[in-house]
């Protein structure tokens, strides 16, 4: 079997191809579902567990569900959704058997330290780089619900009815979600906004 | 309709969620309202923020790889083991495992118990290759040495049968070689053996291959019962705990395998044995891990 080339976006097959695996289960077709459906997923799951190493085995774990559970996907037109699905069972297991008392993840602290390591940014660079840490951290402090939500909104650009079908939740309760997510986002982002450049 | 209802409407309808009725109503609200357009232009400079979010994270093509090994480790049967075939030593011990494998749950009490009498075995095993190696390693390397000349010695036999190399009689005068095997066959020293009375009877009635393939056959048994009950448990474990798990067992599985390869090459060697061993010890205790959480 070919191997990943880790440029997964640029050999990106049409829907038809990366979807014949659900026709199929074939192993190959799975590989071209990987390549295209990696990057979105472990950012996603990324999103909600907020570190890396475990977002990187929590990636694997998905991809391997989705290949052992093929058989239940009955619209092959909604591959992405069904992986994101997938992901956020993953994640969900994850954070309430780590986080079962606060329903918060920790933040990386590598990142921190990369902010402050003394060295010497453009302004523009450290800003945004300021920006960045302080959304991290904002998503950390969301509970899992208005998490989710947020981030398959505001990051993964899904509709509301994709949110519903992955996430199970009805459509009152996500623009609910939506809502207190983004007015907690804004109260924690909202200083580096007016100071950032070039976002 | 207040200002403050307008809100989540204008969310909607910066989302894109909204039919054309309602978009045209909530423009027409912004329109001629100060500070839900502020709002709405809030919207857009959150978003163009967001959009520029870069996440500690990246894909490998190791990752692809790690997915790939796990699939491909589920979709391979787990090995059958033949507790048919009957030899003395460990008969009781076997007889135990194979009531074992009738139970309908192994407790992690009993998966523990298993591997204690599991690590038993290799202790016995080590204890024979240790007492053994003094005069076998020198020869053994001298074996290396004069393997090309010598067609029972070549890896051109791999398959040949643990213990089998009694049956691989040479009529010509012995050369070192077989001067080893047959060293092999003897019993050991009473002096040196009196220090461990089991071991020496262990020793007097089967090869250090016999022995291997014995206590092989109870890791494999051990095994299969731990995997048993960690399938069972699998669904209840943190996803991620088990990917790092499933990786460590694909780990041990290929150690496993590139140490039996080396096994059958020079059935005798000491150390290719012990790491056998260990390599099998340490698959039941990755698995009692996984039972355990």
């Amino acid at each position: 079997m070919s191997r990943l080339n880790g440029q997964a976006g640029a050999q990106m097959k049409t829907s038809e191809e990366v979807t014949s695996f659900a026709r199929s289960g074939d192993h190959e077709d799975f590989r071209l579902v990987f390549e295209r459906y990696a990057r979105p997923i472990i950012s996603f799951i990324y999103d909600m567990v907020g570190q890396r190493e475990l977002a990187e085995d929590l990636m694997q774990e998905t991809f391997v569900r989705a290949y052992r559970n093929v058989g239940s996907l009955r619209d092959e037109t909604k591959l992405s959704t069904w992986l994101f699905g997938i992901a956020k069972n993953v994640a969900r297991e994850s954070i309430r058997s780590r986080y079962k008392e606060e329903g918060k993840v920790a933040i990386d602290d590598d990142r921190v330290a990369e902010l402050n390591d003394g060295g010497l940014l453009p302004d523009d660079e450290l800003l945004n780089k300021e920006l960045n840490q302080a959304i991290h951290a904002a998503l950390g402090c969301l509970d899992e619900d208005k998490r989710m939500v947020f981030t398959l909104k505001v990051l993964h650009q899904r509709s509301y009815e994709e949110i519903a079908e992955i996430t199970g939740f009805s459509i009152p309760k996500l623009k609910t979600d939506l809502h207190r997510a983004r007015a907690e986002m804004r109260r924690r982002i909202q200083p580096y906004l007016g100071i950032s450049h070039g976002m | 309709m207040e200002c403050e209802d307008y809100l989540t409407s204008i969310e909607e309808y910066f989302d894109g969620e909204l039919d054309a009725q309602a978009a045209a109503r909530v423009r027409a609200h912004t329109e001629s309202c100060a500070g839900c357009a502020s709002y709405y232009e809030e919207l857009k400079a959150e978003q163009a923020a967001y959009a520029h979010y870069r996440r500690d994270v990246d894909v490998t093509p190791a990752m692809w790889a790690a997915v790939e090994a796990r699939i491909e480790r589920e979709n391979t049967p787990a090995p059958r083991v033949d507790l048919s075939e009957r030899v003395s030593p460990f008969a009781r011990l076997r007889e135990w495992l194979v009531a074992a494998f009738g139970a309908p749950r192994l407790s992690p009490a009993f998966a523990a118990a298993l591997v204690v009498a599991a690590v038993g075995i290799t202790v016995a095993v080590m204890v024979y290759t240790k007492e053994r190696a003094p005069d076998e390693r020198p020869q053994l390397a001298r074996g290396a040495d004069d393997a090309k000349p010598t067609a029972s010695s070549t890896p051109s036999v791999p398959k040949q049968a643990p213990g089998a190399d009694s049956t691989v009689e040479e009529a010509a005068a012995p050369s070192p070689e077989q001067e080893l095997k047959q060293k092999r066959r003897e019993p050991a020293p009473p002096a040196r053996g009196a220090r461990d009375s089991s071991t020496v009877k262990v020793a007097k009635e089967q090869t250090p291959e016999q022995l291997v393939r014995e206590a092989e056959q109870k890791y494999l048994a051990a095994i299969a019962m731990v995997e048993r009950d960690v399938k069972r448990r699998r669904e209840n474990l943190d996803p991620a705990l088990l990917v790092r798990l499933d990786n460590a067992l694909a780990s041990i599985d290929l150690t496993i395998e590139e140490t039996r390869k080396v096994v059958r090459q020079h059935p005798g060697d000491p150390v290719a044995l012990q790491y056998l061993l260990a390599a099998y010890s340490k698959k039941i205790d990755a698995l009692r891990e996984m039972a355990r959480e």
